[in-house]
């Protein structure tokens, strides 16, 4: 009975990530985002905003000092911090953490979950999964560990005396409790398969980059405009039709996951997003449902170059005896992608944009250079040459000659 | 004094006979049951290899079957429907039955066995024991065995030496069915604890897989997992269907049985290691599908008493027919997403669970 | 057909409950084992079915001993009827009884057991009773569904643990006369716990007096249904009379040391 309730649990949070959308920053209303916004952001989702105010409130009276700053979290909390925030605690999944990276602040990172630190510490399957952000900053492998979401250190938090703790959204619940038990503020962030600029930009706001988040925000618009000034243009019956297959298991039922915008941009249409059903996280589905959608293209969610553990590579979906049928295969058009393989990533996101654009339409994007767009744009996000080649080696992406 | 009993010898006769009849129109009633329930199983089992997302006509389904089965008869069906009927529906369907009816009669043995209507894989730590085995192989990547079955050969390891632990535990000290039930509610809780804390440890996507791990399908049946799985279980269930009438002498309590001939701790060790077996080699391939083995052997006391010669291979068939019917609900309901197993078993055997219960008002007592 | 019980002795780790057994019963004999509450009446009917396994001396069937004998073995010879028998599955009293076809027949019953079951089940008068849930039965009746089961197994020897306690009079009788029919008509050896002196005298062939697991007299109800007999192992006053040539007991009243 247990399983079903955690498996319920599960479902519930799978549906409330529909719910939680935007992340705000309110310090500079009118400079806000609008440009090329995918208009996923200014749904509040008000509980939660009403569950902080309290707090938030109190505090507003107590420091009202110019240096003060609003912000509004990924999940709608309404959090005001006194000043910039020199020393951050981050409970999140790799979330926070890389993107302080990214804005070139990790090193106001003073501890850190346990899970980032096996990944920076290359333990267990992190040490043979490929990700980019234990590379560039190799330094945070020594930070302390404050526990995780479900069990944090709280006095190790507190002794650390952070100016502010991040937590997963997926989490929101939590955030209350923790900083009513720590007095610390607590920010949620967290993406879910979208480009969210406004997490970069709330977080560039906290730690006093917002420049560099704008110009982040910017670039990867700018950049991205090159793919969808075409894609957009492609009518909707001619879009190819891809099938996302996520956490490939051998043996298991094929799952899927409606969520990486990066589909979208590069002018596909994915089916599980065309079959409009009610989890909007990972799901199961049969081989047959596979054969029924009949996709065009597979993505295969593919991290480990190595034969791993029961992981399922692209070479070995293409031999699948069941799914033989399908246009994908007959075609041989089966293709590993990172995806959300360690978390959702806005620069290898941007990145596989220009990949699946070159896989999707050849003809359209004929001149288009994937590999030295893809360096450019992680060069761009981690101050780092060569890494989406090397990524593109590690995960074994597709390679044009 | 004596004679009063053979007074009428001749009444004896006739009533006698009439009881006889009766008797045997009783049992005949229960065989017609077993045939009854054979006979929806097929059924269900033409109806269930006919629909899926993919839409295929009922005549071009049979015919792939028909095929398969008699190839000089008909010809080959074109080779899309050909796979997703014989390759997708076929085996999964008979997984569903196989799994089903191996837990519902692993489940109908064991509680007799252990004197406790609650007994099951779960509550002996059985499943929990799988559980951690798998999670022990996709967390720490530690296991028996290697290449595409090496979680599952970590399962089955860890299950079985869960039940071996108990067995060999409760022999110590005179295997009472109750040392054995405390036993395996204790070593549920030390595998869990294993588990969770290896899940502490663990990255999250390894976390994912355990979870999904945990949760069950039978989306790992093939006619590859079939080949597994089917010769243990034809093994195993004529065995546990030959001694099922061992099982009402161990009812009316142990002294009760061994004055009958029963041996019952080596009955009981026997009974227990081999309905381990079954429940082991089919859980290791689906995860944790435990619900049916508890309630198809209570719907069947329900419905026909407690004569466990008929029990036993009735459970099987309300098991089958259950779990194949729920795994069909369950892909079909909300397609294109699966729901879990465990949660459409639960849905659709806990009412009607429920509803016999209020009617009848039997089972064990 | 032999029963031999030899210098038995049992007990748990500090305590003994029997001690220096010595039987000798032979078909064709009723024996009734009499003793007040915790004399270890039980445990001997146990021990001389298997059932227990004693620390020192051993039981004997036909000259062997029974700690070796298989249980089929064992079920084949003697039949047990415990004190009281609960079913933890609905069965038919039919199905009850034709448990003790078992040891003849391993997997199935044939028709010969069915009809076996049957005139055992007309030898207890209950017949009616046969298609029966056994647990919504009254004690009295389980108890005699339970005999049935036993003379159903066809046994050479019948031990009976206080098998007629939960009956009335009239169905007390009616189970007496049942157990001495059998022991007459196919020479059965009867061995049956009682607690009514009287009953034991009516019916028995032999008397075993027991206290403190010890056998304290042992012979016919004239020679150990005695004043001195009882009331040193009962405590209590009694009078003897005779009625119908057997030993009838009066009680008089308890003896306070």
């Amino acid at each position: 009975m247990n399983l079903f309730k955690k498996y319920i649990t599960v479902l519930l949070v799978g549906v409330l990530l529909l719910t939680i959308t935007g992340c705000q920053s309110e310090t500079k209303p009118n400079e806000d985002t609008s440009a090329n916004a995918q208009d996923n952001s200014n749904e509040d989702t008000s509980d939660a905003t009403n569950t902080s105010s309290d707090t938030t409130d109190e505090q507003d009276s107590n420091d009202n000092s110019e240096s003060s700053i609003t912000i509004k979290d990924c999940v709608g909390r309404v959090v005001v911090l006194d000043k910039e925030a020199e020393r951050i605690v981050d409970l999140t999944t790799m979330d926070g953490v890389r993107t302080l990276i990214q804005l070139g602040a990790q090193d106001r990172v003073v501890g850190f979950n346990e899970s980032s630190h096996t990944v920076f510490n290359g333990k267990g399957k992190a040490k043979k999964n490929y990700i980019i952000v234990s590379q560039v900053a190799p330094e945070l492998k020594d930070l302390p560990v404050v526990g995780n979401i479900k069990e944090p250190n709280i006095e190790m938090i507190i002794s650390l005396n952070p100016d502010i703790i991040l937590i997963d959204s997926m989490a929101k619940n939590s955030a209350e409790a923790i900083q009513n038990q720590t007095n610390i503020p607590v920010v949620c962030v967290g993406t879910f398969g979208s480009f969210e600029y406004d997490m970069l930009d709330m977080l560039g706001t906290i730690v006093g980059e917002k420049e560099r988040a704008q110009e982040l925000i910017d670039f990867t618009k700018t950049k991205l405009q090159n793919i969808t000034d075409i894609t957009n243009n492609i009518p909707q019956e001619e879009k190819k039709r891809l099938y996302y297959w996520t956490h490939p298991m051998k043996g298991h039922a094929p799952k899927t996951n409606a969520n990486y915008e990066a589909f979208v941009l590069a002018g596909a249409n994915n089916v599980a997003v065309e079959a409009d059903v009610i989890p909007k996280g990972v799901y199961e589905i049969t081989k047959e449902q596979i054969i029924a959608w009949d996709p065009e293209y597979i993505f295969i969610h593919s991290p480990f170059k190595d034969d791993f553990d029961g992981w399922m590579s692209a070479d070995l979906a293409k031999e699948d005896e069941v799914i033989q049928g399908t246009q994908a295969v007959i075609q041989d058009k089966v293709y590993p992608i990172k995806g959300e393989l360690g978390g959702w990533d806005m620069s290898t996101q941007a990145a596989e944009v220009f990949y699946l654009a070159k896989i999707l339409y050849p003809d359209k994007f004929e001149d288009l250079n994937v590999e030295k767009e893809g360096n450019e744009i992680l060069k761009k996000y981690y101050n780092l040459d060569g890494l989406f080649t090397d990524m593109s080696h590690q995960i074994q992406l597709y390679e044009w000659e | 004094m004596i004679e009063s009993n053979i007074s009428k010898p001749i009444n004896h006769e006739i009533s006698n006979k009439k009881l006889l009849v009766e008797y045997k129109k009783g049992n005949a009633k229960k065989v017609f049951l077993i045939f009854v329930l054979i006979a929806a199983i097929i059924l269900f089992s033409l109806f269930a290899v006919t629909i899926g997302p993919l839409d295929i006509s009922i005549t071009d389904a049979y015919h792939v079957i028909i095929h398969k089965i008699f190839p000089r008869w008909i010809s080959a069906p074109t080779e899309q429907i050909l796979r997703t009927v014989w390759f997708v529906r076929v085996p999964r369907l008979l997984t569903g039955l196989i799994v089903g009816f191996s837990l519902a009669i692993a489940g109908s043995v064991m509680q007799p066995v252990l004197r406790n209507p609650m007994a099951s894989p779960y509550t002996l730590g059985i499943t929990s024991g799988a559980g951690f085995g798998a999670a022990l192989a996709i967390i720490l990547g530690k296991s028996i065995g290697n290449g595409p079955y090496f979680i599952v050969a970590n399962a089955f390891f860890f299950s079985m030496l869960t039940s071996l632990v108990l067995i060999l535990l409760s022999k110590r000290k005179g295997s009472s069915p109750q040392t054995m039930i405390l036993m395996g509610i204790a070593l549920t809780h030390l595998f869990n604890a294993g588990t969770q804390f290896m899940q502490y440890f663990a990255d999250s996507w390894s976390t994912a897989e355990v979870v999904f791990w945990m949760v069950g399908s039978l989306s790992k049946g093939t006619w590859g997992t079939l080949k597994f799985i089917f010769p243990v279980v034809l093994v195993c269930i004529p065995f546990l269907i030959i001694k099922s009438w061992d099982l009402n002498s161990i009812g009316a309590g142990d002294d009760a049985a061994k004055s009958l001939g029963v041996n019952v701790e080596s009955t009981r060790m026997i009974l227990m290691i081999v309905a381990t077996i079954v429940t082991s080699i089919t859980i290791c391939f689906t995860g944790t599908i435990g619900f049916v083995g508890l309630v198809a052997p209570h719907i069947t006391r329900m419905l026909i008493g407690g004569d466990n010669r008929f029990v036993v291979p009735l459970s099987g068939l309300v098991g089958a027919l259950l779990l194949a019917a729920s795994d069909v609900v369950a892909m079909n309901i909300l397609s294109p997403v699966v729901i879990p197993i465990g949660v459409m078993t639960s849905f659709m055997g806990v009412p009607l669970f429920i509803y016999l219960i209020v009617k009848m008002r039997r089972s064990l007592s | 057909m032999t029963l031999q019980v030899e210098n038995l002795k049992f007990g748990y780790t500090n305590h003994t409950i029997l001690k220096n057994i010595d039987l000798n019963i032979k078909s064709g004999e009723h024996v009734s084992v009499i003793g007040p509450n915790g004399a270890g009446k039980s445990t001997l009917i146990k021990c001389m079915d298997g059932l227990l396994k004693p620390q020192k001396g051993q039981v004997k069937i036909d000259g062997k001993s029974i700690g070796r004998l298989k249980r089929d073995q064992i079920a084949k010879k003697i039949g047990y009827v415990p004190q009281s028998s609960s079913s933890l599955f609905m069965l038919k009293v039919f199905d009850m009884v034709l448990l003790g076809r078992r040891p003849h027949s391993t997997w199935n019953s044939s028709e010969e057991d069915q009809k076996k079951v049957l005139k055992a089940l007309s030898q207890l008068n209950i017949e009616h009773l046969a298609m029966k849930n056994y647990n919504e039965l009254s004690g009295g009746q389980q108890q005699k569904v339970i005999i049935a089961r036993a003379i159903a197994q066809e046994t050479e020897v019948l031990l009976l643990d206080e098998a007629t306690s939960n009956l009335d009079m009239r169905h007390q009788l009616e189970v007496m006369d049942i157990v001495r029919r059998l022991v007459d008509t196919i020479g059965v050896a009867a061995i049956m716990i009682v607690h009514d002196l009287n009953i034991a005298a009516r019916y028995s062939d032999k008397i075993i007096m027991m206290k403190d697991g010890e056998i304290v007299a042992a012979g016919t109800p004239h020679e150990v249904l005695t004043e001195k007999n009882i009331s040193s192992v009962y405590g209590v006053e009694i009078s003897i009379n005779h009625i119908h040539n057997r030993p009838y007991v009066v009680p008089l009243k308890a003896i306070y040391v």
